[in-house]
């Protein structure tokens, strides 16, 4: 395949990988979807490699083809059906992260591709609303599907776990109404194109694999290792260790994390497929953007992990905060090492937690009381970097994700944000200074559950080449006018009156400051 | 402003359309059509126009009307050389503009620079006062705290004021009161968000009023100059949605002109569609740097929300997609063995390799002049001689690396442009429910007539259109916008519940035609009025656009019938979605109504019939296409008049403008334009 067509194939590939996501995104029904964008759109070959992911949450990016793979084993779609899953030791990450995967058949009736979605569902039910709650066991956490063909059972076993049922439908119904997209438009093209876009999909892997490939050979040769820790399990148990070696010899990469903390008792283990997202999300940063989003430069970088550790847990670890909390400390690791092998491409840290906010209840308003569930993350400073300072109020890292409208939140929800600002002076000074944190703060006007999945609040994002840490985030309580401050990690009851602020972790800073 | 004529007959007036190196002024008297072009004034664009006008009006007595595009508010807003603006919203949100929706634009870039917004820090003001989403007052308006806030920007050297409160979509009380406030004790622009964009979403809603507020002040200035500087008392003002307003309207609502570049073209694409009777178009404008692309479906299709330069906007623009490849985009190899076009162009300067002015990385127009495509003795008329040795070269390099014959890699450049370009246009048609082939594709543009009918075949489209002469469509364009008025409200109800109530309907309906025209001095019987309907199942956030047969109630007096939307609405979503949720009950998200006064825009210009030389002026050339190399026939435009058609391939050259056609095209020349269809198979 020569240099036009390669090209001509990757827009191809990533175009309909990006209208499945529109299509997504438009019909879904839950703010964490529609508004948040809270989900990723892949294309996989027969194979189970990925072909193209449109650029939506960098964390899906190396843990959606394990639930490629774990479908393929496990059901048989027929040529018309689909896989559903969303189990973290079988193809998942944690529980509302809910994977749909449907074969798409040639003109000749054999699979040829896999169009594939996820997306984070507000609720799946477990001990707390949003499904992100304090737990011990995943059985706490939610309903635990699959993988399994795609009917009205599993369907109806998800609606009935969750505290809000008539949005986990809808929302099902979009994921389901995006794959069709992919596999007509996939259709459409094979028809068109017959065997040249199989043969496409791999040659695309290679290009990448050759991005990769020659982004390594321009590294020094050795081995550097960092280490960083999680405040804790939300369950008494830390500061839990988190440590990478980095190896680079010729055009491979060795990122070895043996020697990380074993699982713990809380929700912060993460299953592999999260580590080796966070892994090839660093990676993917050094390379820069022209590289094809497929799995071929996965080809170039092992990753070495112990079962039953903090970064590859195993049955039956809690997991919920996995995904979304120890997934930015990896990356940390990951950078820092990287920050000794080549010091004026990585910035330093950033903010390092995704301040997940979880608020539950019933809306009084309409009359029917109706439960609901919220979830929502909130977005902190940037690290600065060699030749540029951070950014203020941005998620950084694994998520991408946007913030529901104050107006689009109050309409839908019986609470209120009464602040939404950036944090002045949390970001690290330095030559180039970090950027700041935000704050943010819900006021109640009814009894309702708060859980805050929190992380940099003991530790700080660190400084780089002589540049300061950031600010660490505070969680706080207001209540009959006094304040208390709440653990990182925290499932609380609120009643009206009570106002909780959120003030997240700047990033830090790089370069010695003047003077 | 006056709205002076009330009649249908042709007046004389004059399209201006002021880009960054001309100025094209055409005019229309007697039904007569003349084009003019000159040398932009940047540091005051209206000093091209008042030269432009006053040379093409000496002959005639006196202009009735000119219309306007005018890009003054677009570069302000662009150079960041607006108004220092101050923000005033509600306490506890002030960073809302630095705050933006916290996502970064690029995933894997570490560095997060963004562009800063129009205002931060100490420049924006809090104050005490809170509405719910239902418009309740929770928290009174605080008169100290509004006194306080006109007391600091008072003395804080400001030059414009951006209001944006909480919920003031749903109830603007509070709003309208700070703003009076402001405005009586202040003398600078105070822009509003429930005047300028009454939706809901504060950081879009407060974007779109300090971009107005921002751009405002200098908006003003140009304007007053440009009165002073043209003699006439109608001058209006293009705006994105395609439509023109006087110039009170441009100069209060500025946001409304910062996406209006491109809209001439594409009201100029469809008129021009029109002429030669097709009213389903896409349109593909190709330049330098970029190509826009739009459908229209009968009308220009809308879009409520764009961005530009990192900032949404929420007011009603031409739904233009954009895409990084023109004439001067760039194409390399990638690291991976991929062959790129663009982003990167060379721009005006040094331009493409052919131009000789320092050029030395091989472009799309490169690309062209090596396969003989676009022709080196005929380019700008001949003006300008091209370099074809040296694009050659530059080709020849690209295509050694990557492993391919010269006449491949140029072939390549076009292709993956080509790509892109397709790409976009399923993103307008596919994407949104239509398929590409109930369309024709009108191609303008430096470029877009080179590419034309190459994208028309790869979308199984079979007409293409080239307008007349173009490089001036959107001047002319501008002479065929409609005088147009859209406004919007918001609902947020169960369409059943609206319908059981058609009195507030028709109240609703009725506050919306005050506010489209209740300050012009004409009434609203002179309109044409169209009413959308925005619907979604209840919990969706995107809503599906569904015109309605209901009655405006220009009067007050009309009670209905309104007829219930939701069966479109379902067959709509089905068709975008693929699937009906049909145990949901339907929510009214918002109206938007629009209000035409329809033109007549002039006719085809005769100047195309002015050539005398017909066939026996073609010659032949080998010239490069998609599926190789051919014997093309090679006119010049001038060349085919009425009754002359012309089978591909062939290449068909004008002064500003290369038509490519390929083997299975045939074009001909009809009321000015060139219609290009495919040959039965």
């Amino acid at each position: 395949m020569n240099a036009v067509e390669l090209e001509i194939f990757r827009q191809l590939f990533s175009s309909v990988a990006e209208e499945m996501g529109a299509t997504l995104m438009r019909s879904a029904f839950s703010p964490n979807i529609k508004e948040r964008r809270d989900f990723s759109c892949a294309i996989f070959d027969a194979g189970g490699e990925m072909v193209a992911q449109a650029a939506h949450i960098p964390v899906h990016l190396g843990s959606t083809p394990l639930s490629v793979a774990a479908a393929l084993e496990a059901v048989d779609m027929g040529r018309e059906g689909h896989a559903i899953l969303n189990d973290p030791f079988n193809g998942g990450t944690h529980l509302p992260d809910i994977t749909v995967v449907s074969p798409v058949c040639g003109p000749e009736g054999d699979v040829r591709f896999y169009v594939a979605n996820r997306a984070h569902h507000s609720d799946v039910g477990g001990i707390s609303a949003g499904s992100l709650p304090l737990s011990s066991h995943i059985d706490d956490e939610g309903v635990r599907i699959g993988p399994v063909r795609w009917g009205d059972d599993v369907h109806q076993r998800i609606c009935e776990a969750s505290r809000t049922p008539d949005e986990r439908r809808g929302d099902l119904q979009a994921q389901i109404a995006a794959n069709l997209r992919g596999r007509r438009r996939l259709q459409e093209q094979m028809e068109r194109r017959g065997s040249r876009i199989w043969s496409a999909a791999e040659d695309l892997q290679d290009s990448s694999e050759r991005f990769m490939a020659s982004t390594l050979a321009e590294m020094p040769n050795g081995q550097w290792t960092f280490d960083d820790v999680l405040d804790g399990d939300g369950r008494g148990n830390g500061p839990l260790s988190i440590e990478c070696s980095l190896e680079i010899q010729g055009r491979r990469a060795t990122v070895d994390f043996s020697e990380t903390a074993p699982q713990t008792e809380g929700p912060v283990n993460a299953p592999r497929a999260v580590t080796v997202s966070a892994v090839l999300y660093a990676f993917r940063c050094l390379v820069g953007d022209q590289m094809p989003s497929n799995g071929g430069y996965m080809r170039r970088i092992d990753v070495q992990t112990e079962p039953g550790s903090l970064v590859d847990a195993e049955y039956p670890a809690a997991v919920a905060a996995g995904n979304v909390e120890t997934s930015q400390r990896i990356t940390d690791v990951v950078f820092g090492a990287l920050a000794e092998c080549v010091p004026g491409q990585v910035p330093a840290a950033s903010c390092g937690s995704m301040n997940n906010v979880l608020i539950g209840g019933r809306d009084p308003r309409g009359g029917d009381d109706r439960a609901f569930t919220y979830y929502e993350t909130i977005a902190g400073g940037s690290g600065a970097g060699p030749g540029f300072d951070g950014a203020d109020a941005v998620h950084t890292h694994m998520t991408n994700t946007l913030n529901t409208p104050v107006e689009a939140l109050e309409h839908a929800y019986p609470f209120r944000v009464v602040e939404y600002r950036v944090r002045r002076g949390s970001g690290g000074s330095g030559e180039y200074c970090g950027g700041d944190g935000v704050v943010r703060s819900y006021e109640f006007t009814g009894p309702a559950e708060v859980t805050l999945m929190t992380e940099r609040r003991d530790h700080a994002p660190w400084g780089l080449q002589g540049g300061g840490d950031a600010a660490r985030g505070r969680n706080l309580l207001v209540r009959d006018g006094r304040e208390e401050t709440l653990p990182a990690k925290c499932s609380i009851e609120v009643d009206a009156g009570d106002l909780i602020r959120v003030e997240t972790p700047g990033g830090g800073g790089w370069g010695r400051p003047e003077g | 402003m006056t709205m002076a004529d009330d009649t249908d007959e042709p007046v004389d007036e004059i399209g201006v359309d002021t880009g960054g190196t001309f100025t094209d002024v055409v005019t229309r008297d007697d039904g007569s059509l003349r084009v003019h072009k000159r040398l932009s004034t940047p540091d005051d664009p209206s000093r091209a126009i008042g030269e432009g006008v006053a040379e093409v009006t000496a002959a005639t007595e006196r202009l009735q009307r000119l219309i306007h595009g005018t890009t003054v508010a677009t570069n302000a807003l662009l150079e960041r050389d607006g108004a220092h603006l101050a923000l005033v919203t509600t306490a506890g949100f002030e960073d809302l503009l630095s705050l933006r929706r916290q996502d970064r634009p690029s995933l894997y870039d570490l560095d997060i620079s963004r562009t800063p917004p129009l205002c931060e820090g100490e420049a924006c003001f809090g104050i005490r006062e809170r509405i719910s989403p239902d418009g309740e007052v929770l928290t009174e308006l605080d008169a100290s705290s509004v006194g306080a806030t006109v007391q600091a920007i008072r003395q804080g050297d400001f030059g414009a004021v951006a209001v944006c409160l909480l919920h003031a979509y749903a109830n603007d009380d509070h709003e309208r009161r700070v703003v009076e406030t402001l405005r009586e004790q202040l003398d600078i622009p105070v822009s509003a968000s429930h005047e300028v964009a009454k939706v809901f979403r504060e950081y879009e809603r407060a974007s779109t009023t300090a971009v107005n507020g921002y751009v405002a002040p200098t908006m003003e200035r140009y304007l007053r100059r440009l009165e002073s500087r043209v003699d006439c008392d109608d001058i209006q003002i293009l705006q994105s949605s395609g439509g023109r307003v006087g110039i009170d309207l441009a100069s209060r609502f500025p946001v409304h002109t910062v996406l209006s570049g491109p809209a001439g073209g594409v009201v100029g694409a469809r008129a021009a569609a029109g002429q030669v009777g097709v009213d389903d178009v896409m349109t593909l404008d190709m330049g330098g740097t970029s190509t826009d692309v739009s459908l229209c479906r009968g009308d220009v299709s809308l879009s409520q929300s764009a961005t530009i330069d990192d900032l949404p906007i929420q007011v009603p623009a031409i739904d233009i997609h954009t895409v990084g490849a023109g004439g001067g985009s760039i194409g390399h190899l990638d690291s991976g063995g991929g062959l790129r076009v663009g982003p990167e162009s060379a721009g005006a300067d040094p331009g493409p390799v052919c131009y000789g002015r320092g050029g030395t990385r091989p472009t799309v127009t490169d690309a062209h002049v090596v396969l003989g495509r676009l022709r080196a003795d005929a380019f700008l008329g001949g003006d300008m001689a091209l370099d074809v040795e040296a694009a050659k070269r530059a080709i020849g390099e690209l295509a050694e690396d990557a492993g391919l014959t010269e006449r491949e890699a140029a072939r390549g450049i076009l292709e993956v442009a080509d790509a892109k370009m397709t790409r976009a246009l399923k993103v307008i048609s596919l994407e949104q429910g239509h398929d590409p082939r109930d369309f024709s594709l009108v191609a303008f543009g430096g470029a877009g007539a080179l590419h034309g009918c190459r994208l028309a075949d790869r979308l199984g489209m079979r007409r293409v259109i080239v307008p007349i002469n173009p490089g001036v469509l959107s001047a002319w364009g501008m002479l065929h916008a409609d005088f147009q008025r859209l406004v919007q409200g918001s609902v947020l109800a169960p369409v059943d519940d609206v319908l059981a109530r058609p009195e507030d309907l028709r109240d609703h309906l009725a506050e919306l035609v005050d506010e489209a025209v209740g300050d012009l001095d004409t009434s609203a019987e002179a309109f044409d009025w169209e009413v959308v309907a925005q619907l979604r199942y209840e919990g969706q956030s995107y809503e599906v656009d569904v015109p309605v047969d209901w009655p405006v109630a220009v009067d007050r007096e009309v009670d209905g019938p309104f007829e219930d939307p939701s069966d479109d609405f379902e067959r709509a979503h089905e068709r975008l979605y693929g699937y009906r949720a049909e145990d949901r009950s339907i929510e009214l998200v918002g109206l938007r109504l629009k209000a035409t006064r329809p033109r007549s825009g002039p006719g085809g210009p005769r100047t195309a019939d002015d050539g005398e030389s017909g066939p026996s002026s073609w010659s032949e050339a080998t010239v490069g296409f998609a599926d190789g190399d051919h014997r093309a026939t090679v006119a010049a435009r001038s060349s085919l008049t009425s009754g002359v058609t012309l089978s591909g391939p062939a290449v068909v050259t004008e002064y500003s403008a290369t038509t490519v056609i390929p083997l299975g095209w045939r074009a001909e020349h009809r009321d000015g334009h060139l219609v290009i269809d495919r040959e039965e198979p």
